[in-house]
Order: structure tokens, then sequence, then C-alpha cells
């Protein structure tokens, strides 16, 4: 009876319901624009970066995320094939780039498997669910490990909070494009999701047999627990099924290639105060690769007996699991802390290309970096990376910057740091042998084992400048720099015990090269509004080494012109033009790619309705002259496209 | 006989003084009927308390909560405190014969309490700021702003609209979006923030709320847009400034108000807080390459402009 009065009361009380009350006043809040989630002020990073926000992916036309790294000075991007990019800072990489990190929130895309590098079709992210890609030009070892030897790419996806409740969009287009895509995001109380998935491909380099589809899901979940706890969950997987190989070739033929891949990512996050954050990252990938082919030894060596053939089975399975965690806070005022610490495990099953069914890759890590603004016009950052683990023992890298305000937007910064890379499974064990399916008999052996090659070593010294004026919507960053390499790892072919039949060398890795890459790369800005830019950037570089290969690795010069602007409401255009100079990817001199010309061109118009919004895109994608950006006899195609995109 | 007197006397010539004393125990002049016994309302009591043991030590306060009061007696109060929207409700439902004080009550809660009774004499201390000072405070923080964008949901559109016709009259540029539920926050974000903008929270819970507050300031992030709140939390959270009024302030307000009716006076009429802080967060600040005046800068231009009003 009390009970049914104090309901009475309480409905008969005047504050109705639809009357605000005190509690959004009162209420916590969760930390969105904590230190550690902003981008950093770039006047204020140990070293240049950088940031290709959203509207840059959007207005930049691109369907890929290596086609996103030609607007980064000093770096260079091929094809090996129309589905496998090639992206390298500084040159001095073969056909599998492998000298720089590519992260997606916090998880490492680097594969040290085969030959190693980033394999960009795994990645399941939507380009449109990118909040910025960060590109650090230079090593940063000493915050994210020996894979960041010589640079690091990080991409920042959108909170699942943060997405339209439906979303598609279609390309289609010249050279077999067609991307189907479609996300959706919803909120179940404190819970927010975001599932994307789509259908992507084109035929790839006319030259070359290699069209391709990719299917791709990428999910994500956000909950915020309360206004200090969060959970993210993040979870993908993709499919691509691919045509590979030369017509040609008989030991690499035109075949079918599939490869999977698949993570599971849990990020705990702990926010207590504005200064300090925790955060315990836990993932775990696996991907696997099916190519296999039969190749008749008679068609390669004609005095072979005709029964001799030879399977080649480049199966392969690998399985990450990857934990760490991450403490910011601030010791003192002024100072900020980051430290850490982490283990990986990687199990490859490949046999064919290490001789044994199963090889550990496993490394634990410890950093920390201090943040110290000494005064209001100096800011030190000094930290370090010791990593221990199989292949290469305990490796330390440090870093020393100081960044120094001198007036109102102008900064200069200096820093100086060594790293080393850790040597992958591939460089120490490969060891690959094909035998003659009837006899037995070792033919052929293309890798062999490398025990005595040590990690790569890089100091760099580096002097910068960046202005931002006029409110900022003026950016100049200059880097001058010297990145020595000791041990610079080559391949060379040397006799193999046993020796197989048909060639008694094999491959092997040797570290007594070096290089000294030296320049200055530039980089100015105009950008008045987040959609309308006028930049150029432009890169000198100069590789002086021991091999003619790592000298002819990289552009002596390369530069780009970037417009976006909009000439009538609702249009929108955009312009990108790259040069680059001759440059060979780790080959020889008449394998070089003489200099390149690309032209981008997009032309955009939005509409919207109270509660749709959508744009009609042409994209006209390396317009003119077909230039090769890997091999000078494939030329990348010209791959204009429609798209139609909308969302709600 | 004697004796016994003796033995007694002091007892009986103090009696009156215990008696005295005991009254005023039992029947306290001032009842603050509070919303809720911890957090900010507690804070709120502590302060009224506080500061009138200072300005009045003879007045006794008792501090209940919404539910005791209901069965409290309400003899010998002179006047009564509500922290709270519920609280104030509960009151305004008793009617009680003495003046009320609201604190910490909406200004537009008060005023639909207020026009649902004929009573007279009772005032509030409200918990938002007037909307002149917010707009005056964007003024000026960053004085380069021009643009203003707002939105409405369910229960602010009046809100909103008020604070459009000031912002407007202060020469800004006023964009804004009604919406009827955070399914269509989204979009509305899209649009208004399609060109860099302040963008001015309002306490609607519909809107405004922890579940949406990621997708209001990475947005307005994204576009390089500083977002103004109503409370510290919004602060902490990425909002670039904030206006709010402590609970201690609060306290303190009520605390004079409550005794100019102890000393025969009446309750002073409806206001916002006199005082009030402005939290700016340079970490948001630095990083958006926004260079906001100092909060004391903008308490000392908000105080003079105040004065010569």
């Amino acid at each position: 009876m009390l009970t049914l009065l104090g309901c009475a009361l309480s409905s008969s009380v005047p504050a109705a319901h639809d009357a605000p009350s005190e509690a959004a006043f009162l209420g916590e809040l969760p930390m969105v624009l904590s230190a550690s989630r902003l981008s950093q002020p770039l006047s204020e990073a140990p070293g240049a970066m950088t940031v290709i926000d959203r509207d840059m992916i959007r207005l930049s036309g691109a369907r890929t995320m290596a086609d996103l790294l030609r607007l980064v000075p000093g770096m260079q991007v091929g094809s090996r094939s129309g589905y496998y990019p090639l992206a390298t800072y500084h040159g001095l990489s073969d056909d599998t780039p492998r000298r720089m990190l590519v992260r997606i929130d916090g998880r490492s895309t680097y594969a040290p498997y085969l030959i190693s590098g980033t394999e960009w079709h795994t990645i399941t992210v939507d380009l449109e669910d990118i909040e910025r890609i960060e590109v650090f030009r230079g090593t940063n070892a000493s915050a994210y490990g020996s894979q960041a030897f010589m640079g690091v790419v990080n991409i920042v996806t959108r909170a699942a909070t943060d997405s339209p409740r439906l979303r598609a969009r279609i390309n289609q287009g010249e050279n077999g494009i067609r991307d189907r895509n479609v996300s959706i995001g919803q909120h179940f109380g404190s819970i927010a999701v975001r599932l994307s998935a789509g259908r992507e491909g084109d035929s790839g380099i006319p030259e070359l047999h290699d069209s391709h589809r990719r299917q791709r899901a990428d999910f994500r979940a956000d909950w915020q627990i309360d206004h200090e706890h969060r959970l993210e969950f993040h979870a993908g997987m993709v499919r691509l099924k691919a045509s590979i190989g030369y017509e040609s070739d008989y030991d690499n033929p035109v075949r079918p290639l599939e490869h999977r891949a698949a993570f599971g990512q849990v990020r705990w996050r702990w926010q207590p105060t504005p200064d300090e954050e925790l955060n315990l990252t836990v993932y775990q990938q696996e991907t696997s690769m099916r190519d296999g082919f039969r190749v008749n030894v008679s068609d390669v060596v004609p005095i072979a007996p005709p029964q001799w053939y030879v399977d080649v089975d480049y199966d392969n399975r690998i399985r990450r699991s990857d934990i760490e965690l991450e403490h910011t806070f601030s010791p003192r005022t002024g100072m900020r802390m980051v430290w850490g610490l982490g283990y990986r495990d990687d199990r490859l099953r490949a046999h064919q290309i290490f001789h044994r069914d199963l090889i550990r890759y496993h490394s634990g890590r410890l950093f920390a970096n201090l943040e110290w603004r000494a005064t209001p016009q100096w800011l030190v950052n000094a930290g370090i990376m010791a990593e221990r683990g199989n292949y290469s023992g305990t490796l330390l890298a440090p870093r020393l910057a100081a960044n120094y305000h001198v007036s109102e937007g102008h900064t200069l910064r200096a820093s100086v740091g060594r790293a080393y890379r850790r040597l992958t499974p591939f460089e120490h064990d490969a060891d690959m042998r094909f035998y003659e399916a009837n006899t037995g008999i070792l033919l052929l052996q293309t890798a062999q084992p490398s025990p005595d090659v040590r990690p790569e070593r890089i100091t760099v010294r580096e002097l910068g400048y960046r202005a931002e004026l006029a409110q900022r919507s003026v950016s100049v960053d200059v880097r001058l720099f010297e990145e020595r390499i000791d041990r610079l790892i080559r391949r060379d072919n040397v006799a193999t015990d046993p020796p197989p039949l048909l060639d008694p060398r094999a491959q092997r890795f040797f570290s007594d090269d070096r290089a000294t890459v030296s320049g200055v790369e530039f980089a100015t800005m105009w950008r008045p509004t987040a959609t309308t830019w006028l930049g150029v950037n432009f890169a000198r570089l100069n590789v002086g080494s021991s091999s003619d290969r790592a000298e002819r690795s990289a552009p002596r010069t390369s530069a780009s012109l970037l417009a976006a602007w909009s000439p009538a409401r609702r249009w929108h255009l955009s312009l990108a033009h790259h040069y680059v100079g001759t440059m060979g990817w780790y080959i020889r001199e008449s394998q070089s790619v003489p200099k390149q010309r690309r032209t981008d061109i997009r032309i955009a118009r939005s509409f919207s309705t109270a509660e749709l919004r959508g744009e009609f895109a042409l994209v006209l994608a390396n317009l003119g002259k077909r230039d090769a950006d890997f091999r000078p006899a494939f030329k990348t195609p010209r791959q204009s496209y429609a798209s139609l995109s909308i969302e709600f | 006989m004697t004796s016994w007197l003796r033995a007694r006397l002091p007892i009986l010539l103090f009696m009156p003084l215990l008696l005295c004393v005991a009254g005023v125990r039992a029947a306290p002049a001032v009842l603050v009927v509070s919303s809720e016994m911890d957090g900010a309302y507690e804070q709120v009591a502590n302060a009224i308390t506080r500061e009138l043991q200072l300005s009045d030590p003879a007045a006794a306060v008792d501090i209940v909560s919404r539910e005791a009061f209901r069965a409290r007696s309400l003899d010998g109060i002179r006047t009564i405190v509500t922290i709270g929207a519920l609280a104030a409700g509960e009151v305004i439902l008793a009617a009680p014969p003495m003046p009320v004080l609201h604190t910490l009550v909406p200004r537009e809660t008060f005023a639909r309490l207020a026009s649902s009774t004929t009573r007279t004499g009772d005032s509030a201390i409200f918990v938002d700021q007037p909307a002149d000072r917010q707009i005056a405070a964007i003024r000026a923080a960053l004085p380069e702003w021009q643009r203003l964008a707002l939105i409405a949901g369910p229960q602010t559109h009046e809100l909103v609209a008020h604070l459009a016709r000031i912002a407007g009259a202060e020469g800004f540029e006023v964009v804004v979006r009604e919406i009827k539920s955070d399914r269509e926050l989204f979009a509305a974000m899209q649009q208004i923030m399609s060109r860099p903008a302040v963008l001015l929270a309002v306490p609607d819970g519909e809107i405004f709320n922890s579940h949406t507050i990621q997708n209001i300031l990475l947005t307005s992030y994204r576009q390089r847009s500083p977002v103004v709140g109503f409370s510290p939390a919004y602060v902490r959270a990425g909002a670039l400034l904030a206006l709010y009024a402590t609970p201690a302030q609060i306290g303190k307000q009520a605390a004079d108000a409550i005794s100019s009716v102890l000393n025969g006076g009446r309750l002073p009429p409806p206001s916002h807080s006199h005082e009030y802080e402005v939290g700016v967060n340079l970490t948001v600040a630095r990083s958006l390459g926004i260079h906001p005046r100092s909060a004391e800068t903008i308490k000392s231009v908000l105080n003079r402009r105040e004065i010569v009003e």
C-alpha cells in the first residue's frame, strides 16, 4: 500500500519526465579525446610525420591502402601484381619490402613469414572506416620494435560509435574494377557495433595473369563499461582468390592462389584520469595459403626422363598470438611517460619454405618513452625498446629527440637513434628444396639456411623544421636525414651441400653490405578547409652503398602535387600528380624502372536528403601514358572507375 | 532539603538553557531535502551547513532524503532548501507553508515546477549557466570563431532557440539542427559539422550522454572544431571549454539566501549561480591548434561584462 502510494506520489510530481534533470550536469563521461587518442601535434612529434586523414582518403579516390602511401614524401609504391602492392620508405627493397611496419589499431600486419613484409591484401578494414593514417618517416623502433626499422604506418580505425547506420558503396570501372562494400552500425545501450563487408577485385596488370577477387568482413564493437573502462573487440576475415605466375615459366606457371586471413583482437582501456591510461591488447591472427602445382621436369630440362616431375607445395599456415600492456601516465607536471611490455609468438607451418614442419618465432619486448616539456620552448623525447627473442638475441633501440619552438608556429627538431632489424625466419632458416617425386632425387635448392646472418643495424641522425602558419592552414615540413645501415643483408647464390642435381648453388643471405641513405624531404600544404588544399611534396634521396642494387633502389628525385577544391556547391574536385625518378626494386640495372609519372583526378558530386547522404564520383586513375612501377615490362593500367556511395 | 537543593541548583538554573538547546536540536530552522544523499548533492548540503555556521551560528540545519521528507514534521522549520529536481518536485507537492529555495535544478525544470503551482515566495539557484554568459564565454575564449552549431533534442528546443537568439545577436553565424532521438545524431553531426564550428552542447540527456559523447567529440575533432560543454566531465572527456558552477559555489549562494530568510527577509529572486568556474582542456586545444585564452582571462572578461550590465 505504501509502495503504491509512493508510486502515485512520484508520478504526480510536477517535474515531468520530459523536463531536463540535473543529472546531465553531474554525470561522468568517458574520456574520448585523451592524450593517447589525440593525434599528436606534428610540431611535438619526435620526428617527421605525415598524417592522411579521412577527407584525404576519400578525396584521393584510392582503392587500396598502398595507393594512399603515394601521398607520403620519400615513399616508393609499386605493384608486384595487381593484388600485391609494394611500399617502401627510402628504397632498399626487393619484391617483398620488409623494413617498414604497418599497424592497424595496434595490431602488427608485419608478416615475418615467408620472405616477409606487409601483405596488404590481408587487411580487412574498409578505407572508409579509417580515421587516419599516421606515417612516421624514419626509424621508430624505440616505440614499435625492430620491424619499424625505417618507418611505421599506423592505421587508426573509426570508433564503432562513429559509424553510420548503413553505408553502401559501389565502384565499377575499367580493367575489371568491381567493388561492392556495405557497412552497418548499431547501438545496444552502452555497446556500439559496426560490421562491414565487401567484395573487391580487378583484372590486375595487363601483361600479367593476376586478376583477383577479394572478400572481406570486418567487425568492431566498443563497449563503454563506465566512464573509466572500455572494451573494444575487433575481428575480421579476408579471402583472396587470385591468379599468379607467368605463362612462359615452367617453375612458376599460371595457377590459382587462395589466401585466407582472420584475426580477433580484444583491447581493454582504463582511463582513471585525463593523464593516465592503461591498455591491455590481446590478439590472435591466422593466415593460410593454398598454392600448389606440378612441374614436369622435362619441360625445364629437356634431357630429363619424361616421367619425372616435382610437386611444388607452397601451402602454409601461420598463427600469431600477441599480448601487450601499455601504461601512459604523467610522473610530474610537464612529463608524460609511456611504458609497456609485450610478447608475441608466431608459429609457421610452411614445409616447402623451411624444410621443417614447424618454425617458432617469438619475442618479448619492454619499452619506455619519456616526453619532457622542459620549458615552453623545449620538448625532449627519450625512448628505448628492448626486444629479446629467438633468431636475434637481445636488441636495444634507443632514441633521443628534441623539439625547439622557435616562435609561434615554428619548430626545429633534431633526433638521433639506433635500431636493429630482427632477422626473419626466412633470412635465417629458409631451406627450399625440390625433389623429384618418383626417385626422391634433390633436383634443385632455391634457398639454403644462413646461420651466420646477423640483424641489420641502422643509425639515424636527422634535423627537421615544421611551420604551421595562418591558424594552421599552411604547413611546411622539412626533414634532413642520414640513415646509415650496417650489416645490410644481401642475397647471393652459393654452393650448397649436398649439391642438387640441376644447380649446385642455392640462395643464401649475407650480412656484409652497407648503405647510407641521405637526403631531404620537403612537404608543404595550404589547407584552408578540411576539403580544400594545395600541396607539394618533394624528396631528394641519395643511397651510397657497397651494393649497386641498393644504390639504384630509390629514386634520386620524387615529387607530388596535390590539390582539392570545391568549384561549386556540392561539387568536389581533387587531383594528384606524382613523379618518381628511375629506381629498381633491388634488381639488375636492366630491370630498373624508368622514371614514372602518374596523374589521378577525382570529380564528385554529393547529395543529401534529410536522412540520407550520398556521393557520386568519377575517378580517373593513372591518366595519360602508362608507366611501369615494378618491372619495365609491367605497365600500370589505367583504372578509371565510377563510384556511388550512400549513407544514413 | 537544603543539601538536596544545593546539589540540584546548577541543574535547575541551567534547565531553561538545556531545554532551549534541545529545542533547537529538535526543530531546526532549516530543512534540506536532497534528491540523493551522496556526490554533488552531499557537497551542496555540506556547503550550506558550513557556510550557515559561519554566517548564522545559531541556525540549525537538518538534511533529509526526499523519501524521509514525506514523514517529516515541519514544526519549527523556517525555510526549506531542496537539492535536485526530484526533491524539488516532492516538496512542491507537499505545499509547505514556508518559503522554499530549490537548488541544483535546471532553469527550465524550475520554470515548469513553478508554473504547476500557485506558490509565491519560492526561489531557486539553477544548476545551469545563463545563456548569455555561455555565449559571451565562447566569444571571449575563441574570438576568431564565428560559426556556432547547436543540436536541439526533444527536451531542449526552447533552450536552443534561446541560445541561438542570443548568439545571433552577438554576431555568430548560428546553425541549428533539431532531432528527435540519438539515432538521428550521426547524420545531424555530419551535416552541422560539414564546416568547422564551435559546437555548444546542451543538457539534453537524450542527445548528449555518455553513449553519444564519443561520436560528438570525434566528429567535431575531425573537423578541427571545438566543443563547449556544461560540466567538468565535458572538459575531461575532450570538450575544449565548459562553464559550470561547483556544488560548493551553489551551496554557498544558497546559504546566503537562507540567511536573509532567517534574519526576517525574503528569498532573493530565482537566479543562476553568481560564482562559476571556467574549465579549459589545454591538451585538446593544443591538438586542435587552438590557442584559447586562459580560464582566468575568460572569467575576468565575463565579470567585467556582467558588472557593466
